[in-house]
């Protein structure tokens, strides 16, 4: 059931009514009722995996957390500094068995998703000689990637003692199949999200209308902006090696536009949804085309994808024995600077590949990965030489000039040529785009016509130079901190309305509606 | 504490830090700014620093992070 369908909203409208109707009190039971019924839609078979993962966390974190009760408890009857080392030492073992035996299941599960068919198709080519795998079923439940992550991070902040585990595992089922959220995200943490989803929200007019004002912004980003450049991205890369490269690259901005309005379109219905609950998401994306450098774009796309990789395995892997040994060993031979440096290049090698696997398994998404990491490695190590060069120079910071020459090249480093290798298809393809846009650039296909010829029509590109100036201006005040709604809300009740009904309609006339009025997916549904 | 805010100005010398007390709250230390700062941590005083002591509160200003130091020396 697509969030852009007839069928959900009549869901989300049902469910709306049913969550203020019942007692304050049992409005999180509600709440689990109807995710539960919206993720059933999806295929009924996909329920068990998901409420497995909760179940294995849940059952993990309670040990974990019963453990450190226990400890709290002996710690006070022993006698001397010895035994009370002895016990935190064996009480340590004891939770991290608990710990890696939940991961190894529910890490295990999300890794056999990925990588099974791939795994069994080399098997079989190494067995056989032959290139084709044998006929492997694997079942992807719906938002795996996105739900494997928030419930590994509950449980990695119970173990680390960051709060109490949740003793009601219907409502930590709640947090993990919270229907906003399942699809594409934000990934949520539970100390933030757990105690909004079961506290006895009121119904609040103010914030409704804020709520639905999000949800018709994601709407027009999703069916007037995404889906309508979609069309002449997939025409055109779907016939990359006969199309000239100026269509290519004009393809590839158009990508960096369809994902990003794509997948922002998506969080903020998600995050207007939750709204009319009561219930505040996380911000997933924070004007990212913005951004001066690759290390300060991925603090404004995905944004709870990023600081979950930080602070679950960026953080872990600097702190890990190997990487300690191999830093001081640096530290001792090349000094501190080479001390620091093996530290940071270690977390971030294991940090994008990561990242890129979680994105895809193919090598087009590996490459995607070392790109990103590579620049912000690079980046780091070069931070006094390039600040020494500004020096020279006398580049003041905060120019005007040097501050869009850093967002124009921050817009290449991460809104082109990377977008290249993952919206090919192949490694290989991404190579061959590359070549036609270096070498086959054939400008005059830009003027002669042949963008008419990829499903678009004269006025579907005036549409979307016009929306892009709206999203260009809305993206301005947001980075300036204005708040658009609130300004809006001020406005007298019938310009009010007047504005909230003709965005709508214009969002109903205006989107771009596949065959049978079905949006095309979210991209990030994939993943 | 010299020694420590030696520690810091290396990584980053823009920051005032006598006076800041959200450096990570405020994003003023970067993720990968702490990577290199607990390294750094771990050399000059001889501790140990484990994930359970990587929360904002014991990196947010000058002060909580000597007394995250003095602590980890206490328990070694």
């Amino acid at each position: 059931m697509s969030f852009t369908s007839l069928q959900f909203l009549l869901f989300f409208l049902a469910l709306v009514i049913c969550y203020f109707a019942v007692p304050a009190k049992i409005r999180w039971i509600a709440l689990l009722a109807g995710s539960v019924y919206f993720y059933v839609q999806a295929g009924v078979i996909f329920l068990p995996f998901l409420a497995g993962t909760a179940l294995i966390t849940w059952g993990a974190a309670l040990l974990i957390s019963g453990r450190n009760e226990s400890l709290v408890q002996a710690l006070a009857q022993a006698e001397d500094a010895g035994e009370k080392k002895r016990l935190k030492n064996e009480n340590k073992k004891q939770c991290r068995r608990i710990l890696l035996a939940a991961l190894i299941l529910v890490l295990g599960y999300l890794v056999w998703t990925k990588f099974a068919k791939k795994a069994a198709a080399l098997l079989a080519a190494l067995i056989s000689g032959a290139g084709t795998a044998p006929a492997l079923s694997v079942i992807v439940p719906l938002g795996i990637s996105y739900y494997t992550f928030s419930t590994v991070g509950y449980l990695l902040d119970v173990y680390w003692k960051r709060y109490a585990p949740e003793r009601n595992f219907f409502k930590y089922l709640l947090y993990v199949i919270f229907f906003p959220h399942i699809l594409q995200g934000p990934i949520p943490r539970f100390d933030h999200l757990g105690p909004q989803l079961t506290a006895p929200n009121r119904f609040d007019y103010t914030r409704v209308c804020f709520g639905a004002q999000l949800m018709i912004w994601g709407f027009f980003q999703k069916l007037v902006i995404a889906d309508r450049i979609g069309v002449l991205v997939s025409a055109v890369f779907g016939d990359f090696r006969h199309q000239p490269g100026s269509l290519l690259l004009a393809a590839t901005l158009g990508y960096a536009l369809q994902i990003y309005t794509d997948f922002s379109g998506c969080v903020n219905i998600s995050r207007g949804m939750s709204q009319i609950f009561g219930i505040t998401l996380d911000e997933n994306f924070r004007q990212p085309y913005f951004a001066q450098s690759v290390e300060e774009f991925w603090q404004r796309w995905h944004i709870t994808l990023g600081t979950w990789f930080r602070d679950y395995l960026c953080m872990p892997v600097s702190v890990s024995g190997p990487v300690k040994k191999w830093s001081k060993a640096a530290r001792k031979k090349y000094g501190a600077e080479a001390g620091r440096n093996v530290t940071t290049i270690s977390a971030l090698v294991v940090v994008w590949l990561c990242t890129g696997i979680w994105h895809g398994t193919g090598f087009n998404y590996i490459a995607w990965g070392i790109w990103q990491g590579g620049i912000i490695a690079f980046s780091t190590l070069m931070k006094k030489p390039y600040e020494k060069m500004r020096a020279f120079f006398h580049v003041k910071d905060g120019a005007t000039g040097w501050t869009l020459f850093r967002i124009a090249r921050t817009f290449l480093l991460t809104g082109i040529i990377p977008r290249i290798f993952v919206r090919s298809p192949g490694f290989k393809a991404s190579l061959v785009v590359f070549k036609r846009i270096l070498t086959a650039f054939g400008k005059s296909a830009l003027t002669d016509g042949s963008l008419l010829a990829l499903g678009l029509t004269g006025f579907d590109y005036v549409l979307i130079a016009c929306s892009v100036v709206i999203l260009f201006v809305v993206s301005l005040l947001k980075e300036k901190g204005v708040s658009i709604r609130e300004a809006v809300a001020a406005k007298p009740l019938p310009l009010r309305w007047a504005f909230y009904l003709t965005a709508l309609y214009l969002v109903v006339i205006f989107g771009k509606y596949g065959p049978g009025y079905s949006a095309a997916s979210f991209v990030y549904m994939d993943f | 504490m010299e020694q420590l805010l030696a520690i810091l100005r290396e990584i980053d010398d823009t920051i005032e830090y006598e006076t800041e007390t959200a450096l990570v709250d405020d994003k003023l230390l970067s993720s990968l700014d702490l990577t290199a700062l607990i390294s750094e941590l771990e050399d000059a005083f001889g501790i140990e620093i484990d994930m359970d002591d990587i929360v904002p509160e014991n990196f947010n200003s000058v002060d909580a992070i000597m007394a995250l130091v003095v602590r980890l020396q206490e328990e070694a």
